[in-house]
């Protein structure tokens, strides 16, 4: 026997069926958390392409499906509950601030005011992040002159400093994935994967990665570095994160197999960590699927190739 | 952005910062829901407090997730919140295996709730009382995905059913227990009353 209740849902939403009342009707089920990844994935995306209005309602639905006082229960909470909960919270954040604080600071002890942890990455934060690294990376390397010894250890601390940095950035947004990507520390797949919820701010569906840029000309302090870029060709969004890049003005470009020269971006490095987020047209967005990235410098040099 | 949905975003970067007062604001204003939802479904008062202390938790590592365009406050919590029930109750319930419809009529039979406190669980009675009064597959869908936790699509490979069969038995299922629970609480305010 197959058990059939005479209704008309198809087994798959398709963007005709996700309009008016069968949206509505999934978004309650998407509220209540009943949708699997993949429908919910294809509810996100009818409601993110539905009008203003409509979403506005369907978040009106969801808002009161989640309150509905016939599925809750009467009982109240104990005052208790609340110190309780505080202070398993904030033991969490605690640990997490001392799972990622740094291993030692040496130098001058820059103004940190009060610490943060778990919180979201912007440009902003990344560059301030980057400016402190600079900072610290200066004074060990002027701790290091003389002694392979020491050259080694600076080494080793700058690198287990520029992880704590990225990890004490401990969030899954884009900028920090793509930091952790820079560094080698994920790959684009968890990226994606990371990237994958309902309801989260930043989706997406595709993103190109280009990384392990390579110095061309022999310029020494390029040689070392890396150039990553991020694209969401879906949006134009583009994260530009550069590792051991010298000071000055660069224009990262890119060439097509048939030689035709796009520029991108154009940007100023000023510490040894770099990073920025950039809207570009959607066609650019695209090229970058293809071809060659390049940075030129400020006298027209290609210093880096993918 | 609305200013209130732009205010509720403030507050969610500073929670995602482990702002200790933000936190404290997030639970006074969600609190009750969450409790709510969470002794509606675990068997126990205790099981209830620890899951609302974990969902807490939950909330701290997915703030910067939360996005006012896409969905309003309460929305985000709640489903925070009914995720950590369901895997809750999914790592603790023993999962039936695939059989079809048609394979065993005692397949449709009730399901095995959870335990409950010696003191009993008002709601929790109730509620089964009322899912136990469905209709068969409405019945068994609720059973499976609002209460076990199980995903539509699982339960549409249990059943053997089109997973479209399912998701409508779920959407017609919900409202009529709704209007029956609703029509309790009615009942139950003017008894109290009278």
């Amino acid at each position: 026997m197959q058990f059939n209740d005479g209704n008309n849902f198809s087994d798959r939403m398709t963007p005709e069926a996700g309009r008016g009342p069968d949206l509505r009707a999934l978004a309650v089920l998407d509220a209540l958390g009943l949708l699997d990844d993949v429908d919910a994935a294809q509810f996100d995306r009818a409601f993110r392409d539905s009008p203003a209005a409509l979403q506005a309602e369907l978040r009106v639905i969801q808002a009161a499906a989640v309150a509905d006082p016939a599925f809750l229960s009467t009982e109240e909470p104990s005052a208790e509950l609340k110190l309780q909960t505080l202070t398993r919270v904030m033991t969490a954040v605690e640990q997490q601030e001392s799972q990622f604080a740094p291993i030692a600071l040496i130098g001058r002890m820059a103004s940190r005011g009060s610490r943060r942890v778990a919180r979201s990455v912007d440009t902003k934060d990344l560059v301030e992040q980057a400016m402190e690294l600079a900072v610290l990376r200066k004074d060990v390397e002027r701790f290091t002159v003389s002694s392979y010894y020491w050259r080694a250890a600076s080494i080793a601390l700058t690198a287990a400093l520029t992880v704590a940095l990225v990890f004490q950035l401990n969030n899954s947004s884009f900028a920090l994935k793509v930091s952790e990507y820079a560094l080698g520390n994920a790959s684009s797949k968890q990226i994606f994967e990371a990237m994958e919820h309902p309801g989260a701010a930043l989706r997406f569906d595709k993103a190109t990665f280009k990384r392990g840029l390579v110095g061309k000309n022999g310029t020494p302090t390029a040689t070392s570095g890396t150039l990553t870029l991020a694209v969401d060709i879906n949006n134009g969004a583009l994260m530009v994160i550069a590792i051991g890049v010298p000071k000055g003005k660069y224009t990262v470009r890119h060439r097509s197999n048939l030689n035709v020269i796009t520029p991108v971006e154009k940007f100023e490095a000023i510490h040894g960590v770099w990073g920025a987020e950039y809207t570009i047209a959607l066609d650019t967005a695209r090229l970058l699927n293809s071809g060659t990235i390049e940075l030129v410098d400020g006298d027209g040099i290609v210093v880096m190739s993918s | 952005m609305e200013p209130a949905e732009h205010d509720d975003w403030l507050l969610m970067q500073k929670v995602g910062e482990g702002d200790e007062a933000a936190m404290a604001e997030l639970y006074d204003r969600f609190v009750g829901l969450v409790y709510k939802t969470s002794r509606q479904m675990m068997p126990s008062r205790a099981e209830a407090e620890d899951a609302v202390q974990e969902t807490f938790i939950r909330l701290w590592q997915t703030a910067d997730r939360f996005d006012p365009n896409r969905a309003k406050l309460v929305t985000w919590v709640m489903l925070i919140s009914r995720r950590h029930l369901i895997d809750r109750l999914r790592r603790k319930s023993a999962r039936p295996e695939q059989l079809g419809l048609d394979s065993s009529v005692d397949f449709l039979g009730p399901v095995v709730m959870p335990p409950r406190d010696v003191g009993g669980n008002h709601d929790l009675e109730i509620l089964q009382r009322r899912v136990a009064e469905l209709p068969e597959l409405q019945r068994v869908v609720i059973e499976r995905t609002y209460i076990q936790g199980f995903t539509l699509r699982e339960v549409s490979e249990q059943l053997n059913a089109p997973l479209g069969t399912v998701k409508s038995a779920l959407s017609r299922g919900l409202a009529r227990l709704r209007d029956r629970l609703m029509s309790d609480n009615k009942n139950h305010g003017q008894d109290s009353s009278a």
